[in-house]
């Protein structure tokens, strides 16, 4: 489901949830693919939403596993924000946990720069 | 005046596509900001009807029970009714939730009810045996 361009040589990567909707239909399989690409070795990653027009509490709950799962070896940022998913974000205080960019492409020179 | 009526599978994969065509059919009556609290609610609730929904009185699958969903235009605003043919849940359900603020952020569940009772104007949760009815309520000119 989930769409990935990565750079194995630096552990960074770009993921596309491949949904426009991330909820309880879909959160576990896309927590369990992405897991598959940490487990592989990327530790700096992009969640671009920007095709994403809205996150449900599991949608949440995935991300903030990732996030858990990763924890001090690497990097989750979010990107391409919706007014709907940004609500989401706001209402459950993800606004405070993630950082996030107008685009991918930003989020991934800021975490280049970062590194 | 019901705007709306439809049944659905208590199936995960169903919630969608109702909450899209229920917030399609609430989307005149409601400013943008609210119909988003009013997607984030339903979405929330639909998924628990599902989930509990699941287990029958007797503690067995019921996955043929649909879960009944009914839009409707009324004088204190827009409201969504949701009877599912689960075991009969707790009367306290929705009493004393913690509202977003209060949840753990990194939680990885358990922000259901209280996003529920934070995106709502009012609630009413009757459960019966067989049956649970939640009613939500959206007052279309107040932004939460």
């Amino acid at each position: 489901m989930i769409k990935f361009h990565g750079d194995a040589a630096d552990g960074l990567g770009i993921v596309e949830p491949g949904t426009d909707r991330l909820t309880a239909a879909n959160a576990t399989s896309f927590k369990d693919d992405v897991l598959g690409l940490i487990e592989a070795g990327t530790s700096r990653l992009v969640i671009d939403l920007s095709k994403v027009d809205f996150v449900d509490s599991s949608g949440i709950g995935a991300l903030v596993g990732l996030l858990k799962r990763i924890g001090h070896r690497g990097e989750i940022v979010v990107s391409g924000l919706s007014d709907n998913v940004s609500q989401m974000f706001r209402i459950t205080r993800m606004d405070r946990v993630f950082s996030s960019y107008d685009t991918a492409e930003a989020a991934l020179r800021a975490l280049r720069e970062n590194a | 005046m019901p705007l709306l009526s439809l049944e659905m599978r208590p199936e995960l994969s169903e919630v969608d596509m109702a909450v899209t065509s229920l917030k399609e059919a609430a989307g005149h009556a409601l400013s943008e900001m609210k119909l988003a609290t009013f997607e984030i609610a339903l979405s929330e609730a639909l998924t628990n009807a599902v989930r509990h929904g699941l287990v029958s009185v007797e503690g067995s699958a019921a996955p043929d029970q649909p879960i009944k969903v009914t839009l409707s235009d009324s004088p204190r605003g827009l409201l969504i009714e949701i009877i599912d043919a689960g075991a009969q849940g707790p009367e306290d359900l929705y009493e004393d939730v913690a509202s977003p603020d209060a949840i753990d952020l990194m939680a990885e569940s358990g922000r259901g009810l209280s996003l529920i009772r934070h995106c709502v104007d009012d609630l009413t949760f009757e459960p019966a045996p067989g049956h649970n009815r939640l009613e939500l309520l959206f007052h279309p000119d107040l932004d939460t």
